[in-house]
């Protein structure tokens, strides 16, 4: 759908989900104050803030995945399309992997207009910004990371692509959060082992879909550029690092050659992170940026994270969901639809059948299990499957109706858990909180005799009085 | 010059407004790898008035938790 960003960009201005800053800002507090009201906004859109002091020319953009309006359009639906109906649509996308990738030449390569290799200073090329008051410094938040294991360095699958904060240490060091479960840690370790420096490439900037995936937890050995071809419905074109053996966006509008270097460790964070809080500050992994390439007047594309909700939550959203669904239908098919949105899994809520008594407590295990819901899925909660996971009011409506507290709710202690949610205590460690808001089913005791009001057929009056509203609106 | 955070000599000014205007100047502490601006708030950049929860000491330094450990070498 989107070769790149700018594409993606021009069809949001053309919806009238793009606006652009004109007024000359200095970087902070500005940019951040920018990045919050264009997501508290109904339908909030993209923003590109294009004069920043002492960055004559250079562009910033916030907010491209910031509404579901943005994400909507992203996979080709209408902008008003409902947040279920675009999971659907996700399902159906994810189905066409692999997709499609190609090799442009080196030379021919948009993100290879301009190279630089000499006196490299991230902060003074990249009009960067420090995202939230009380950030260690400037950080990359928005970046599709691409490093490969030293291990398996001929297979292309196993090249990862991933979103990882990474903050500015000097005119060219970079330290980049790496947590155990990442596929980049595994990377890393085999790197470290032998003691051998391991490239990596930071891609800023590219098309939506990319992006999107590389906050996705797809399993260790699909690769996020095939996830990628395979939503967009276009090929994924790729070109060759110029200094190392990594595939990247050819249209990117930044990429940061560089290596981690080994064996090193160094003071990363604090940062304000995805569940709202500061994540402390810990010792973290380093790399040294050799080469700065980008296209002709690029755009810096950063990520404004606060309180949620913020962009994050619209990236994030349903790339949790469609992973925890396919993986936990496999073996359970009575699953209907999975709402993983709140804080990358934190809470999720599943609509299950129940195949019989209790059944919906496996169906929380199960997702309990998943190599995402592992450390992430805390609270779950899991509804019938005559309910919309994603209508809080249909979910509370059976929370209301259906939960009884002593049978139905469950605390399993001292779990893995999810080091930057602030309640994992000591980081790393958590517990899963189950509450089974599905009708019971035999052998378990029944509900007492309850006939449900049925909805009547309205979905053609819904299109008909919307299309009323609207023109009476516009009178 | 002295870091805002961690308050060692071990800060440094390492860059500036590429237009050469003088806009801003900014700084990075090699020992603990805040970096600031000249031109942030003041309760940002200036030791006294931030937050006491985000500054660091010596001792908070030294025993920081490191999250994935350096593995051993491969024989
Ligand atoms: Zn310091």
């Amino acid at each position: 759908m989107y070769r790149d960003l700018r594409d993606f960009l021009a069809k949001l201005e053309q919806e009238g989900q793009l606006v652009r800053i004109k007024d000359e800002i200095l970087p902070e507090p500005t940019i951040r104050e920018i990045g919050r009201a264009a997501v508290d906004l109904p339908n909030g859109p993209a923003v590109i803030i294009e004069n920043i002091k002492g960055h004559p020319g250079k562009k910033v953009a916030l907010n491209v995945h910031g509404s579901w309006a943005n994400i909507g359009l992203m996979i080709g639906m209408d902008k008003d399309t409902s947040v279920k109906d675009q999971f659907f649509k996700f399902l159906e996308l994810w189905d066409k992997y692999p997709g499609e990738v190609k090799f442009i030449d080196k030379d021919k390569a948009p993100c290879h207009e301009v190279v630089i290799k000499d006196n490299i200073n991230l902060v003074e090329m990249l009009p960067m910004f420090r995202i939230n008051k009380w950030d260690a410094g400037m950080f990359f938040s928005k970046a599709s990371v691409v490093t490969r294991d030293p291990d398996d360095a001929g297979n292309f699958d196993t090249q990862n692509v991933g979103t990882y904060r990474m903050q500015v240490m000097g005119k060219d060091l970079v330290g980049i959060q790496a947590l155990g479960f990442h596929d980049i840690a595994r990377h890393i370790t085999h790197a470290e082992e032998q003691n051998k420096p391991l490239p990596i490439a930071v891609c800023l900037g590219v098309d939506p879909v990319l992006t999107f995936m590389a906050s996705t937890p797809i399993n260790y050995d699909q690769s996020e550029y095939k996830f990628a071809a395979a939503i967009n419905g276009i090929p994924m074109e790729l070109t060759k690092a110029l200094t190392c053996d990594l595939d990247v966006p050819a249209h990117a509008e930044y990429v940061l050659e560089g290596e981690i270097l080994p064996r090193v460790r160094v003071p990363e964070g604090p940062f304000g992170e995805f569940p709202g809080s500061y994540s402390g500050t810990r010792l973290q992994s380093q790399f040294r940026v050799k080469c700065i390439t980008h296209r002709k007047n690029p755009i810096f594309e950063n990520l404004f994270m606060g309180r949620p909700w913020t962009e994050i939550d619209y990236l994030m959203g349903l790339n949790t969901c469609v992973p925890l669904y396919k993986q936990m239908k496999e073996t359970m098919p009575e699953i209907v639809a999975v709402n993983a949105m709140y804080q990358h899994g934190l809470t999720a809520i599943v609509s299950t059948g129940n195949r019989f008594g209790g059944y919906a407590k496996s169906v929380a295990f199960r997702m309990a299990s998943t190599p995402h819901g592992i450390s992430y899925c805390k609270n779950i909660i899991l509804v019938g499957p005559d309910v919309d996971p994603f209508n809080l009011e249909q979910v509370m409506w059976s929370l209301s109706s259906r939960v009884r507290p002593a049978k139905d709710v469950i605390v399993v202690p001292n779990t893995p858990g999810m080091p930057l949610d602030p309640t994992s205590e000591p980081a790393g460690m958590g517990a899963k909180f189950i509450i089974d808001a599905t009708e019971p089913t035999a052998p378990d005791v029944v509900l007492r005799d309850t006939r449900l009001i049925d909805n009547p057929d309205s979905k053609g009056f819904e299109r008909l009085i919307a299309d009323l509203q609207k023109a009476a609106s516009n009178k | 010059m002295k870091c805002v955070r961690c308050l060692n000599d071990t800060a440094a000014k390492f860059a500036e407004a590429p237009d050469k205007s003088g806009a801003w100047e900014m700084y990075i502490c090699s020992k603990c790898n805040f970096s600031w601006r000249n031109t942030e708030e003041e309760d940002v950049i200036t030791p006294e008035l931030r937050e006491p929860k985000f500054q660091l000491t010596n001792e908070d330094i030294a025993n920081l938790q490191i999250l994935v450990p350096v593995p051993p070498l491969r024989k």
